[in-house]
C-alpha cells in the first residue's frame, strides 16, 4: 500500500468517525431525564405527606334565614292530597279577557264557542297512579294574602270546572280540559265583570301524594284559551273564528301547616324558602400556606329527607363574598358554586365538593370563610333539607335535646414542598 | 482587538449548565463537576492539573502560549437502575467555557472560565399509595430539578524558570429550578404543582503550581477553598452550606517524544457540608477522592495536535449520600483524540467516556461524548 493510499484510508476512517459522532450527538439532542424514583433515597424534601383536617362551623355562627322566594314566585306550584310532607293547594289568576275584539278598526263583540284550560305537570310520583287534577273556579280577588283555609273553602264540588286526568304513563307534560255548551257556564265571564278568571287546583290519586305544576314565572302556568265567533259580517273563517289565549298574571300555592325552620337545625328549601349560612375559621396552617387538594362539606340530615319520591332537588352552595348575614352577597362565578342532588328519603350524609371555595378563602383577603346553602328550585319543591348544626351537635352543645352532628368541612391538604431541603 | 472580542464573546455566551447529570445527583448540591476540558476528559482527567483548557489548576494557565478560547459540549446516554425500575436517559449540556492568553512582555497568563461546580439535573417519577380520609389513594409524583452551581473563575499564572505559580478567584453562582407535581388516581383530588427556585451564591480561591522536575517529569499541586454557599429560596435566605477544601496533586512523565503519561489525585473535604446538610434534612456528605491515570500518544510528533490518541481511566467517590453508609462511587474509562486546522488557529477535541456509578442498589452506566472546540484568534 502506498503512502497516498494510506492517507486516503486514514481520511475515510476519520470521516466515518466524524459522521458517527455527529449522528450520536444529533440523536441525543432531545433530552430524556425522567427516571423511576425511589424514596427516601431519591426524594429530596422527604416524604410529602397528605394531611387531613376536619372543621366544624364556628359555634353558633351557622344560621338559617328564610323568605328569599315567595310562594308562587318559583318555577312550580305545589298541589297535594293527604301527602305527609305537606298539604298544598294551588291557584292561578288569569289575565282579564277582553269583552270585544278589534276587527277592521272596530271593536266587535263575540260569542264564546268553547274554552280550553291547560295545566303543566312538572313532577309527580311516578309510582302513584290515578292522578287527577281538579280545577275549581274561585274568587277573582285571589292575591298573595291567600291562606290554605281561605282557598280550600272555595274548592268545593259546586265550584268544580273540570277534572283533568293525568295518564299514568305521563311523568311530565300538559293536561287539557275543553268546555263547551252548557259547561261554558262554569267559566262564564259576564260582560259587566272584570273579565278575570281565577282557578283553584287540587288533586286526587290512588294514594296520598303530591304534584308540582308549572308557574307563570317559568312560563308554564295554566292557560285559558277561549275560542270565539266574532260578531262581524265577514264570512271568512279566520276573521270570524278567533282564539283568545290568556295566561296567569298571578299564581300561588298555599300550605295547610307551614313549617317554620327549627332554630336548632340548618334548613334549606321548603315552604319557607330557607337558606343556611355556614361560617368557618380556617386555621392559620391551612389558610396561609397549605395546598388544598380536596375539601368536602358533609351535612348530616336530621331525618330522612322529606319530598316527592323521584323528584330531584339540588343542594347548592355558593361562596360568600361578604358576610352581611341574611343579605350576604354570594358569588356568581361558576367555579365557586357547588351542588349535589338531595335524594328524597335518604338519611345519609350529603357531601359537597368545596375544594375551589376553600381555595378562594385562602386566596382572598376579603371573602369570608363562609358558604351559603340553598335548595333548588326554591319555593317550588316538596323537598326540604334539614341538617345538624353546631346547636344540635352534642360535642359542641352538650345540652342539645336532639343530637345531630354539625356540618363537617374535611380538608385534605399538603404543606408546601420543602424544596430547600436537599 | 481580536483578543478583546474573544473575551467579550466568552462573557456573553449562555452560562454553562452542568455536566454528568445522574440519579446520584439528587441529594445535596448534586453531582460535583470535575472542571476538565474535553482533552483532559479523554485521559480520564489525569492531565487536568497540567491542561490550560481545564479550570482545575490555575497554574496550568501557564501552558497557554497564545490567546485561546474554548468551549465544551457534552452528550450522555445513561441506563439507570434502582429498586423502582430501570430507564434509559439522555441529556446534553455545556460544562466548560474558557478563555486564556498571555500578557505582553510578562511571563503571565490570565484566564477566565465558566464551569460546572455542581449539577442537579434530574427528574424522578414515583408511585405511592396514601391514606387520606382513611381511604387508600394512589398518587403519582414527579420531582424534577434543572440547573446547578456554576464556577466563574478569574485566574492567572506566573511562569518562573521551571515553576509556574497560579492563583484564581472563584465566584459560585447558580440555581436549581425545582418542580414537584402530584396527581391522584382518584379524580376528586386536585392535581398539585409546586415550583421554586433555590439559588446559591459564594466565593472561593485557589492556588496551584506546576514544577518541572526535569525535562520529562513534572508535578502539579493544587489547593482551593470555597468558604460557604448562601442558599436562597425564591429570594429568601434559607440557609448556608459550608463548602470543601480541595487538595490535588498530579505527576506527568514524558516517556518518549510520542508518549506522555500522567496520574492525578484530588481530595475534597465535602464532609464540611455534612452538618449543614443534616440540618436541612439531607442524608449528609462525605469527603471524596478522585484518582485518575491516563496518557497521550502522538502519531506525528511534528504535528502534536493532529489526531493524538488519548486514553485514561479514573475512580472517584461522590460526596452526597443517598443513604447512610453507602457513599456513591464512579469508575470510568475514556479515550479520545483531536485535530487542529487553519494553522492551529482552530481545534476540535473529542472524548468518549464510559462510566459506572453505583451506590448500593442505585446504579447507572453512562456513555458520554464530549466535544471541545478551541479558537486561537
Amino acid at each position: 500500500m502506498t503512502a497516498q493510499m494510506r492517507r486516503g484510508a486514514g481520511r475515510l476512517v476519520a470521516l466515518a468517525g466524524a459522521l458517527v459522532l455527529v449522528a450520536a450527538l444529533a440523536a441525543g439532542c432531545q433530552e430524556e431525564l425522567t427516571s423511576p424514583g425511589q424514596c427516601p433515597q431519591l426524594c429530596p424534601g422527604g416524604d410529602v405527606r397528605t394531611l387531613d383536617i376536619v372543621l366544624t362551623p364556628t359555634v353558633g355562627r351557622d344560621s338559617t334565614y328564610t323568605g328569599y322566594v315567595n310562594r308562587g314566585d318559583g318555577v312550580a306550584l305545589l298541589v297535594s292530597n293527604g301527602f305527609a310532607v305537606s298539604e298544598n293547594r294551588a291557584a292561578y289568576r288569569i289575565s282579564p279577557r277582553p269583552d270585544s275584539i278589534e276587527v277592521r278598526d272596530t271593536n266587535r263583540t263575540y260569542t264564546v264557542d268553547s274554552v280550553a284550560l291547560t295545566l303543566t305537570v312538572l313532577a309527580r310520583d311516578t309510582l302513584v297512579n290515578g292522578l287527577k287534577l281538579v280545577l275549581y273556579r274561585i274568587s277573582d280577588t285571589l292575591n298573595a294574602t291567600a291562606t290554605f283555609p281561605s282557598l280550600d273553602a272555595q274548592l268545593i264540588p259546586e265550584n268544580v270546572i273540570d277534572t283533568l286526568v293525568v295518564p299514568d304513563t305521563m311523568n311530565t307534560g300538559t293536561v287539557r280540559a275543553v268546555l263547551s255548551g252548557a259547561d261554558l257556564a262554569k267559566v262564564d265571564l259576564p260582560l259587566a265583570g272584570n273579565g278575570i278568571l281565577a282557578l283553584g287546583v287540587s288533586m286526587v290519586a290512588d294514594q296520598p301524594t303530591g304534584v308540582r305544576i308549572g308557574s307563570a314565572r317559568a312560563g308554564a302556568g295554566a292557560t285559558f284559551t277561549s275560542y270565539v265567533t266574532v260578531d262581524v259580517d265577514d264570512t271568512t273563517t279566520s276573521v270570524r273564528k278567533q282564539a283568545l289565549a290568556l295566561t296567569p298574571t298571578f299564581n300561588t300555592f298555599v300550605t295547610q301547616t307551614p313549617l317554620l325552620p327549627d332554630p336548632r337545625f340548618l334548613t334549606v328549601g321548603g315552604d319557607s324558602s330557607s337558606r343556611a349560612l355556614l361560617r368557618f375559621a380556617l386555621p392559620a396552617e391551612v389558610a396561609e400556606s397549605a395546598n388544598i387538594v380536596r375539601a368536602t362539606l358533609d351535612l348530616v340530615p336530621r331525618t330522612a329527607t322529606p319530598g316527592l319520591p323521584g323528584d330531584i332537588a339540588i343542594l347548592e352552595g355558593r361562596a360568600v363574598l361578604a358576610d352581611l348575614g341574611a343579605k350576604s352577597p354570594v358569588s356568581s362565578d361558576v367555579r365557586f358554586i357547588v351542588d349535589d342532588t338531595l335524594e328524597v328519603g335518604s338519611s345519609g350524609a350529603v357531601s359537597l365538593d368545596m375544594t375551589r371555595i376553600v381555595q378562594l378563602w385562602q386566596a382572598s383577603t376579603t371573602a369570608p370563610d363562609a358558604i351559603f346553602l340553598s335548595l333548588l328550585p326554591e319555593a317550588s319543591t316538596f323537598t326540604r333539607g334539614e341538617f345538624g348544626s353546631t346547636r344540635s351537635d352534642p360535642t359542641l352543645t352538650p345540652s342539645t335535646t336532639e343530637p345531630v352532628a354539625a356540618p363537617r368541612l374535611r380538608i385534605t391538604y399538603q404543606r408546601p414542598f420543602p424544596f430547600e431541603k436537599p | 482587538m481580536r483578543r478583546s472580542l474573544a473575551v467579550l464573546i466568552l462573557l456573553v455566551m449562555p452560562a454553562a449548565a452542568a455536566a454528568q447529570s445522574s440519579q446520584l445527583s439528587a441529594r445535596g448540591l448534586g453531582q460535583p463537576g470535575r472542571w476538565l476540558s474535553t482533552r483532559s476528559t479523554a485521559t480520564g482527567g489525569a492531565f487536568g492539573m497540567f491542561d490550560p483548557g481545564s479550570s482545575l489548576n490555575p497554574a496550568s494557565l501557564g501552558g497557554a502560549q497564545t490567546l485561546t478560547a474554548s468551549f465544551m459540549g457534552l452528550q450522555d446516554f445513561r441506563n439507570v437502575e434502582n429498586p423502582s425500575g430501570t430507564a434509559s436517559l439522555r441529556d446534553n449540556r455545556f460544562p466548560l467555557v474558557s478563555v486564556a492568553g498571555p500578557a505582553r512582555r510578562m511571563p503571565l497568563v490570565l484566564g477566565l472560565s465558566y464551569s460546572n461546580y455542581a449539577d442537579r439535573d434530574f427528574s424522578f417519577a414515583t408511585v405511592d399509595t396514601l391514606d387520606p380520609r382513611g381511604t387508600p389513594v394512589q398518587v403519582f409524583d414527579t420531582l424534577s430539578s434543572r440547573g446547578g452551581i456554576s464556577d466563574f473563575r478569574v485566574a492567572g499564572a506566573y511562569r518562573l524558570s521551571r515553576t509556574t505559580l497560579g492563583g484564581g478567584f472563584h465566584i459560585l453562582t447558580g440555581s436549581n429550578r425545582l418542580e414537584s407535581r402530584r396527581s391522584f388516581q382518584e379524580g376528586t383530588y386536585l392535581p398539585l404543582t409546586e415550583k421554586a427556585e433555590v439559588s446559591y451564591g459564594g466565593v472561593g480561591a485557589s492556588v496551584g503550581l506546576i514544577h518541572e522536575m526535569s525535562s520529562r517529569f513534572s508535578v502539579a499541586l493544587l489547593a482551593r477553598t470555597d468558604a460557604h454557599l448562601d442558599v436562597d429560596r425564591d429570594s429568601t435566605r434559607v440557609g448556608e452550606i459550608d463548602l470543601p477544601y480541595t487538595l490535588g496533586a498530579a505527576a506527568r512523565i514524558q516517556f518518549s517524544s510520542r508518549l506522555a503519561l500522567a496520574a492525578q489525585g484530588v481530595y475534597r473535604t465535602w464532609s464540611a457540608s455534612n452538618s449543614d446538610l443534616l440540618t436541612t434534612g439531607a442524608v449528609g456528605s462525605e469527603n471524596t477522592i478522585d484518582l485518575s491515570f491516563g496518557g497521550e500518544l502522538l502519531p506525528d510528533i511534528r504535528r502534536p495536535n493532529r489526531r493524538p490518541i488519548r486514553f485514561g481511566g479514573h475512580y472517584a467517590t461522590l460526596p452526597f449520600l443517598l443513604e447512610l453508609g453507602q457513599q456513591p462511587t464512579e469508575v470510568g474509562v475514556s479515550a479520545g483524540s483531536g485535530m487542529s486546522f487553519a494553522q492551529d488557529r482552530g481545534g476540535i477535541d473529542l472524548a468518549a467516556e464510559y462510566l459506572w456509578r453505583s451506590a448500593g442498589e442505585f446504579k447507572e452506566r453512562v456513555f458520554q461524548l464530549s466535544i471541545g472546540v478551541s479558537v486561537r484568534p
